[in-house]
């Protein structure tokens, strides 16, 4: 078989399975139990009607969408900036390191959902309590992998850099900023991913009046369980795209680069 | 100059300290000098290397360039490592500019040391690849 043409097949080999086993849990509930369980193609058809301008809660899916993802953006360039400039500290300074290596590491372990009484204490109900979860469970992958980046450089490219008379602000901009990139972009790949599941649930628990699990949560009580479903899937496809397509690509090039493969 | 003062260099495992590698070496290397250091694997020529360029310090006795004690690498002594050594994120023409950007150069005079020396060692065809592709 061509190459291009077996491997195309076996990317959509995981939806191909994940289609039949709900197609199959749709038909084997309404059988057994005699719950109308959405199958794949009614959902298909609730969101091509909400895709087409079908309101939803009072608001088009776009704008649900657009909630989300600005709250996500939000969350997650905080999460990023902070990360990032942590793990560049902690890997460089060596007392910053000492005395505050073990945040991120039981930052890692609390789980996004268990924020919520903190962010509701802290700014209520909305916006901000969202963002807050977000914000500091996408922070600790991405400051734990850019410090192991920082740490894991080779040594002899800092010594090298510091022969050829490189200071300490060279050695940051010029060595280990690029060096510890490809950390950089797994830990915010991770971030992203961590930031968009801590949202979706955030916001079915905080109330923002929009959004995808807002919708998903609201959807339910009204027993549309088509549109619950629909939202699901879009949630899917960003998380997806963002993850694998955006951050995927940039890991693949960036290993190229170091002629390294990376496989998806 | 370089100079070795009564030198000695151990390593730990953990907290305990390793017989030294080096154990009261004094040695002088005059300016322009060639010097060939032998021994078998793990006698500490490496070691040797490393103090010189500052990479590590003596655990006892000084280590001096022209007179002055060495506290850390600088671009006034140079070491050959024994595997290559690149930046994997700069292009092949980018990696022989590094040292010369740091030094301040820029501009025709950067381009010009740079395309001379790709041409004397015969890497003018690959200046925009990548160290490892």
């Amino acid at each position: 078989m061509n190459p291009p043409i077996k491997k195309t097949k076996l990317a959509i080999l995981p939806f191909l399975i994940v289609l039949a086993v709900w197609q199959i849990a749709a038909l084997s509930i309404l059988h057994y139990r005699g719950v109308a369980f959405p199958t794949p193609c009614q959902t298909l058809l609730r969101l091509v009607g909400l895709l087409t301008g079908e309101r939803f809660l009072d608001y088009s899916l776009y704008k649900h969408i657009g909630s989300s993802l600005q709250r996500w953006i939000a969350g997650f360039s905080i999460a990023a900036v902070l990360g990032i400039s942590y793990g560049l500290l902690a890997g460089s300074i060596h007392l910053f390191e000492k005395a505050t290596a073990k945040i991120p590491q039981m930052l890692l372990l609390i789980p996004g959902l268990a924020w919520i009484p903190v962010a509701l204490l802290l700014f209520g109900v909305g916006e901000s309590a969202t963002i807050f979860m977000i914000a500091m469970t996408a922070f600790a992958p991405i400051a734990i992998n850019v410090h192991t980046g920082v740490k894991d450089i080779d040594i002899r490219l800092i010594h090298a850099a510091t022969m050829l008379g490189a200071g300490r602000r060279i050695l940051f901009f010029k060595v280990l900023l690029p060096a510890s990139l490809p950390s950089l972009v797994s830990g915010l790949r991770i971030g992203i991913g961590t930031g968009w599941r801590v949202l979706v649930a955030a916001e079915m628990v905080v109330g923002t009046g929009a959004g995808l699990g807002y919708a998903i949560i609201q959807a339910r009580w009204n027993l549309d369980y088509a549109s619950s479903f629909s939202c699901i899937v879009v949630i899917c496809c960003i998380g997806l795209l963002c993850e694998q397509v955006l951050f995927g690509r940039i890991e693949q090039r960036m290993a190229e680069r170091r002629g390294r493969q990376v496989e998806h | 100059m370089i100079t070795f003062d009564a030198v000695y260099k151990w390593y730990y495992r953990g907290k305990a300290a390793l017989p030294p590698v080096l154990g009261e070496l004094s040695l002088a290397v005059e300016e322009g000098g060639f010097i060939c250091v032998l021994g078998s694997s793990g006698c500490g020529k490496t070691t040797l290397l490393n103090l010189v360029a500052g990479f590590i310090a003596p655990s006892r006795g000084q280590v001096l360039f022209r007179g002055k004690e060495i506290h850390g690498p600088g671009p006034d002594r140079g070491v050959v490592f024994q595997e290559a050594t690149l930046f994997p994120w700069r292009t092949v023409w980018q990696n022989v500019a590094f040292g010369l950007e740091i030094r301040g150069a820029k501009g025709q005079p950067l381009q010009k040391t740079v395309r001379q020396h790709l041409e004397l060692m015969g890497l003018t065809d690959h200046a925009d690849k990548y160290p490892y592709t």
